[in-house]
């Protein structure tokens, strides 16, 4: 659908109409979008208080429009880099059916609105706490991270840990080490997750000069830091039932999820040659995503089991 | 927009905008008994502006030629948001400040 928008078909000119819609809803980057909706409206169910049913669904909105924003700024800034790699050449900057500058300007529209709107309506801490967001994955990670250091991923992900405790905050007006806890799990599962994915496109962030771990310290480092990051989760995905916020049914499925989440991890390490090690990490990267969305998930039913009873 | 004509994919877009308008009429009223407002007329009167603002594109989009149904598209998703947006300011008002607001001698 997206070539429609590309040139005048009446009179038969190259002149740019601009992209179409579907261009504009892939500048927000809807599957990050849905995981983004789905942490923070757990964040927002599991935080004490209550919301108004319409003020919770602006807050939700207002943050998957802000991460989609988000999405569009980064998509502004590394359309030279997309443009080369081939997971993002068909993006619609580096695709030409958007332009840099209609990229720059939907994403500053969305994120100035999207603040604005959470801050007026719902409250202003949730809404600092997404200008914070914004402003991270686009300035700290995308301008400075991302084309400086193989930790990019690391101190970058924590703009994806941050919507659960907006959702919190969107309820309570303050940040607790319930909701810290949230982001922490989102934190250190995003390591793991995201190089998995590298470790199968290195070729690709090589050839562009992005500095991700696999190019700069090779594959075996890159394994062995997959299995230490998921060492770190597995625990620390089981504390919510310690402190209170997942109940027995949250205990279990963490340890379970935890267990298969390590073997893949540790299938990663072992497995290094051939098609088997490179299904060894699609493995790990489609079931971290499961993962991650599981636990959430049962978080959730726990929490509306109990206001059901 | 692989083997699809441009007439093709418009009048996809049109089948979805019927879709559309259904979908927003259910899911207005889902959401308006949730929050107990789907008697009232500061609720009713959004939704069929709404309602009437959608119905609108859809006839403007198949008036519209061909090969300008893009440009269209985008004019009328800015303006269904823009009006969206105002909806949205107004009916977190009413829940904010409560159903008394409108309540006061004019």
């Amino acid at each position: 659908m997206s070539n429609v928008g590309l040139t005048s078909q009446a009179t038969g000119d190259a002149v740019p109409l601009g992209g179409s819609l579907g261009d504009y809803v892939a500048l927000l980057k809807p599957r990050v979008m849905s995981l983004v909706v789905f942490t923070a409206l757990t964040g927002l169910m599991l935080a004490p208080g209550r919301i108004h049913p319409l003020i919770g669904f602006i807050a939700i909105l207002a943050i998957a429009v802000g991460a989609g924003a988000s999405g569009a700024l980064n998509m502004w800034w590394d359309a030279d880099i997309d443009a080369r790699m081939e997971r993002t050449s068909q993006r619609p900057v580096p695709a030409g059916r958007v332009t840099p500058d209609e990229a720059l300007t939907f994403g500053m529209i969305l994120s100035i609105g999207s603040v604005v709107t959470l801050g007026v309506l719902v409250n202003w801490v949730a809404a600092c706490l997404l200008a914070f967001t914004i402003a991270f994955y686009v300035v700290v990670y995308t301008m400075w991270l991302k084309r400086s250091t193989p930790q990019n991923i690391v101190i970058g992900g924590a703009a994806g840990a941050f919507p659960p405790m907006i959702g919190w905050a969107a309820v309570s007006g303050d940040i607790t080490l319930d909701s810290f806890l949230l982001f922490l799990i989102i934190f250190v599962w995003t390591p793991p997750h995201f190089w998995a994915l590298a470790l199968v496109k290195s070729d690709d962030y090589a050839r562009v000069g992005v500095p991700m771990l696999p190019v700069v310290a090779g594959a075996h480092e890159t394994r062995r830091q997959i299995v230490i990051y998921s060492a770190l989760l597995v625990p620390l995905a089981c504390l919510p039932a310690a402190t209170g916020l997942g109940g027995v049914a949250y205990g279990i499925a963490a340890i379970v999820l935890g267990g298969v989440f390590m073997a893949l991890a540790i299938k990663v390490w072992r497995v290094t040659e051939g098609p088997e090690a490179t299904r060894a990490c699609w493995q790990l990267f489609g079931f971290s995503i499961l993962y991650l969305f599981l636990l959430f998930a049962v978080l959730l039913a726990e929490r509306l089991w109990i206001w059901s009873a | 927009m692989a083997g699809e004509t441009p007439q093709q994919y418009g009048d996809d877009l049109i089948r979805k905008g019927w879709w559309a308008v259904a979908a927003l009429i259910v899911v207005a009223e889902l959401i308006g008994l949730a929050v107990g407002l789907s008697r009232t007329l500061s609720f009713r009167l959004p939704v069929t502006l709404g309602v009437i603002a959608l119905a609108a594109s859809i006839y403007a989009f198949q008036r519209t030629p061909v090969a300008r149904r893009p440009q269209k598209l985008r004019s009328i998703a800015i303006a269904l948001m823009l009006g969206g947006l105002v909806a949205m300011f107004y009916a977190a008002t009413i829940v904010r400040l409560g159903g008394n607001v409108l309540n006061r001698p004019l």
